[in-house]
């Protein structure tokens, strides 16, 4: 298992966020977690990449335990966190951006490499790369971050809801994404509301439901059973 | 009053809101990148700038060593200070505001005491950096003035090549614009900290000794660069950095014009109301973000 | 009443006795001076706390102190008005002018509303030094004129010609101030600030209009601080801007207010009240040590910070432990210490 949780608490200011939870990402699989707002998906990633110190419970990654780590840290371990929200760097140039996202690396080759196959991957990146983040449209944007991320060659790549404030056309282009990320033997954790995107790209799916994981399985399974979908996903 | 004012005084008036600025600027991108990436008001900041220009002072004066490698050391020395002061003081303060506001004071009185200490309270002066004036067509512009444009100058430039074109320099920026992205590129704020604390108080450093080189120093020096800063801060706009230079040339150079048309008295005066203007109509600034 | 109310209430008796008879206890004019400027800085650094605890940081406590200073002076000097009538005025003038910048300024965020109000402080004391044919410039004003004698029936007549009678005009002045603060806080409305502090989007989600709030708090500071300021025109008879640390119009006032809430403790309305007491006694019992006031200051000012970030009034969670010591002992051997 890339990716282990086991028993996770979070809280936060006197509130249980994330009632003792345990789940986990396979090597080479995409996993989502799904759930309506407040369920604490986005809590979840928060923990692991350790920009909120929980309460109780483990985190492992790659076979060592990172909760209680410092983010920077676990970043250096290899994983890229897609903030909510983007998080860019608003008055930086998109080539700025993803320098900034290869901070880690050394080697300036692989660098440079990294950056032309982001521009290929996203050619209107390449288009845009002397503007500043702030002036590109939502899309654009969050096909920024992921980029950003990727820079840092990550061995796991935490989404959290970039379908947010996308149109459908972009919707799906960010599924095309997240599986072409896939291919390239990135794990993926895709944190969404929008079953629809998350179910067509994930192989593992993980419900929350106010701060607990109300179910769990393979997506086909998921979606071949009547009750679990209308119940749980909607569709 | 009768006498005219000529080309000659404009020109050199302007050179001098240009100085004036310069020095200005020095405290001022300091402060602004302290407050951007860390977000605390460095109360210590003006105590660091008279900390610069009594080092010079000490090497130059006291012991004969040259003026201009005595401001490189001061700046060296300075910034070194400054990442004492950051790890000691304040890194283990852990965020609340507050907090910082009392210890950099703190720390303040403690310098101010301690230069008392170590040089007495009289006001001191630093040799020149390059006596005498140029002739320009006529016209005479005063030579140390002139380098310190020139020194403040290179160093701004400087530091905005340090900013774009280099990985931590950028890192900085970044810091600057989203602190959760830039954790998230594994960007260590420690370091960020540290570096930022230490290039400002160098900045700073170099600012004291130009001002206590073109007028004088003395231990008290540090409040009313500390508030020049802030001033630059608010016209040029908070979190921006062009906006601070932009700023501390609005500041000097206004001083200077209104100086020499309405008084000294007014040369101040009008600035403020200046600051007054964006204080209530613009807080964010010419250039402002965040 | 319970004998947790019954120790406050004796605690707060005792304390008000103390204050009343201070100036019989201690003689010394030069003393009753420094108590008087505690008072008055009390109820200024309450009003910051005032501020504070809509989760804001105001460093323009000297402006308006300065504000309020020379409005109510110069109402006297050149309207002819009695003190009575300009000190209070004094307090609108500063309340108005709170009123003025407060909407502008609360727009931004928490640290640069703070430099915004540092400036303003910092401003208008240069505004008082250029404006010469009103405020009388860098050389400030000087004047003769007193508080009109008032009676407080059953008490005395207090004529203001010695300082004691300041001091009991500072204090109850002040008293009356504190008081209103104390009540404001502990109503609905002192916890309607906290709320705002703490979560923000909360309060604003349950129909809290946060800006009206906000400003509301900050006009009422203003105003007080205003009437400080005029009460220490009125005493020390002559006003005068300077940038000196020793001139309460400079802005070491406005950061010395935070210092003092800061080591008294925040987290009370009574922080603010001992942090100002203690830390303005400290220079005067300090005397001896001349030129290394300051150093001490500051490392007094860092070790407490250091150690006791929630300030002094932490203390007072040890008391329970010290008076069941206390208790035990005079209950003989054998007995559990406690802890």
């Amino acid at each position: 298992m890339l990716l282990e949780i086991k028993d996770l608490w979070v809280r936060y200011k006197g509130a249980d966020v994330l009632k003792g939870i345990s789940c986990g990402v396979e090597e080479g699989t995409i996993v989502t977690f799904l759930g309506s707002n407040g369920a604490g998906k986005s809590t979840a990633l928060r923990a692991i990449c350790g920009l909120k110190a929980p309460e109780s419970g483990e985190i492992w990654f790659n076979g060592e335990r990172i909760d209680g780590m410092l983010p920077h840290h676990i970043i250096k371990l290899g994983i890229g966190h897609v903030l909510e929200g983007r998080a860019l760097f608003p008055y930086m140039t998109v080539l700025e951006n993803l320098k900034v996202g290869a901070f880690l690396q050394k080697d300036r080759e692989q660098i440079e490499r990294n950056l032309q196959e982001m521009f290929a991957n996203f050619p209107i990146l390449k288009e845009r790369q002397q503007q500043q983040a702030r002036t590109l449209s939502g899309g654009e944007q969050q096909m920024l971050t992921i980029a950003r991320a990727l820079m840092g060659s990550p061995k796991l790549l935490l989404l959290d809801e970039p379908s947010l404030g996308l149109s459908p056309m972009m919707i799906r282009q960010i599924g095309k994404i997240v599986k072409q990320i896939h291919e390239r033997g990135v794990s993926v954790l895709l944190v969404e509301q929008n079953a629809r995107l998350a179910l067509g790209v994930a192989q593992q799916c993980y419900v929350f439901e106010t701060g607990s994981i109300a179910l769990c399985g393979v997506t086909k399974e998921m979606l071949d059973n009547d009750q679990v979908r209308k119940a749980y996903l909607g569709l | 009053m009768g006498t005219t004012i000529g080309l000659q005084d404009i020109i050199q008036c302007i050179m001098n809101g240009f100085c004036m600025g310069g020095t200005y600027i020095l405290v001022g991108l300091g402060l602004t990148l302290i407050l951007s990436i860390m977000s605390i008001l460095q109360f210590a900041h003006g105590e660091i700038y008279m900390l610069g220009a009594f080092t010079v002072y000490f090497l130059c004066v006291m012991h004969g060593v040259n003026l201009y490698l005595a401001v490189f050391i001061s700046m060296l020395s300075t910034a070194v200070i400054g990442l004492i002061m950051e790890r000691v003081l304040l890194r283990p303060l852990k965020g609340l505001f507050l907090s910082y506001v009392c210890a950099t004071t703190g720390l303040s009185l403690m310098l101010q005491t301690g230069v008392v200490l170590a040089f007495s309270k009289s006001t001191k002066q630093l040799p020149s950096l390059w006596s005498g004036a140029f002739n320009v067509f006529g016209i005479m512009l005063s030579r140390e003035r002139f380098v310190a444009i020139v020194i403040a100058l290179i160093l701004t430039l400087a530091l905005y090549l340090f900013l774009k074109q280099t990985k931590y320099g950028l890192a900085m920026t970044a810091s600057a614009q989203n602190r959760e992205g830039a954790l998230m590129q594994g960007i260590n704020p420690n370091i960020m900290s540290a570096m930022v604390v230490a290039i400002g108080s160098g900045l700073a450093a170099v600012g004291g000794a130009l001002g206590g080189s073109i007028f004088n120093l003395d231990p008290y020096m540090g409040g009313l660069a500390f508030m020049k800063g802030i001033t630059l801060i608010v016209i040029g706009g908070l979190g921006s950095l062009p906006g601070a230079v932009v700023g501390g040339l609005i500041l000097g150079i206004s001083e200077s014009l209104f100086s020499l048309f309405f008084g000294s008295q007014m040369g101040v005066v009008i600035p403020l109301l200046l600051v007054i203007a964006f204080l209530i109509f613009k807080q964010k600034g010419l250039f402002g973000h965040d | 009443m319970t004998r947790g109310q019954l120790v406050k209430n004796l605690i707060a008796l005792a304390v008000l006795v103390l204050v009343f008879l201070l100036p019989v206890m201690v003689r010394n004019d030069y003393w009753i001076h420094v108590f008087i400027i505690i008072a008055l800085m009390m109820l200024s650094t309450a009003s910051m706390r005032a501020i504070f605890r809509t989760g804001e940081i105001s460093l323009g406590t000297s402006g308006f102190m300065l504000l309020g200073a020379y409005s109510s002076a110069l109402l006297t000097k050149d309207l002819g008005l009695s003190f009575w009538i300009s000190m209070p005025l004094g307090g609108l003038f500063t309340a108005a002018v709170a009123a003025a910048i407060g909407y502008p300024f609360f727009r931004v965020k928490g640290i640069y509303f703070a430099i915004c109000t540092l400036l303003t402080g910092f401003v208008l004391l240069y505004l008082a030094g250029y404006m010469n044919n009103l405020t009388g410039g860098w050389q400030g004003l000087v004047f003769d004129f007193s508080p009109n004698p008032i009676t407080i029936p059953g008490i005395g007549t207090l004529t203001f010609d010695t300082d004691v009678h300041y001091y009991y005009l500072a204090v109850i002045i002040v008293a009356i101030g504190l008081f209103v603060l104390y009540r404001m806080e502990r109503s609905r409305i002192g916890l309607v600030w906290g709320s705002i502090k703490e979560a923000d989007n909360l309060a604003q989600s349950v129909g809290i209009n946060i800006m009206a709030q906000k400003i509301f708090v900050f006009i009422l500071a203003c105003f007080f601080t205003g009437i400080a300021g005029g009460v220490y025109a009125f005493y020390v008879h002559a006003i005068s801007p300077s940038t000196t640390p020793g001139n309460i119009f400079s802005f070491f006032t406005s950061v010395y207010a935070i210092l003092y809430m800061v080591v008294g403790g925040e987290s009370s309305f009574f922080g603010p009240i001992i942090g100002t007491a203690l830390f303005m006694l400290i220079p005067e019992l300090s005397r001896g040590l001349q030129m290394y006031r300051p150093l001490l200051y500051g490392a007094l000012l860092i070790l407490i910070i250091f150690f006791m970030p929630q300030g002094l009034i932490g203390l007072r969670e040890y008391f329970p432990q010290w008076y069941r010591k206390l208790v035990k002992r005079g209950e003989g051997p054998g007995t559990e210490a406690t802890r």
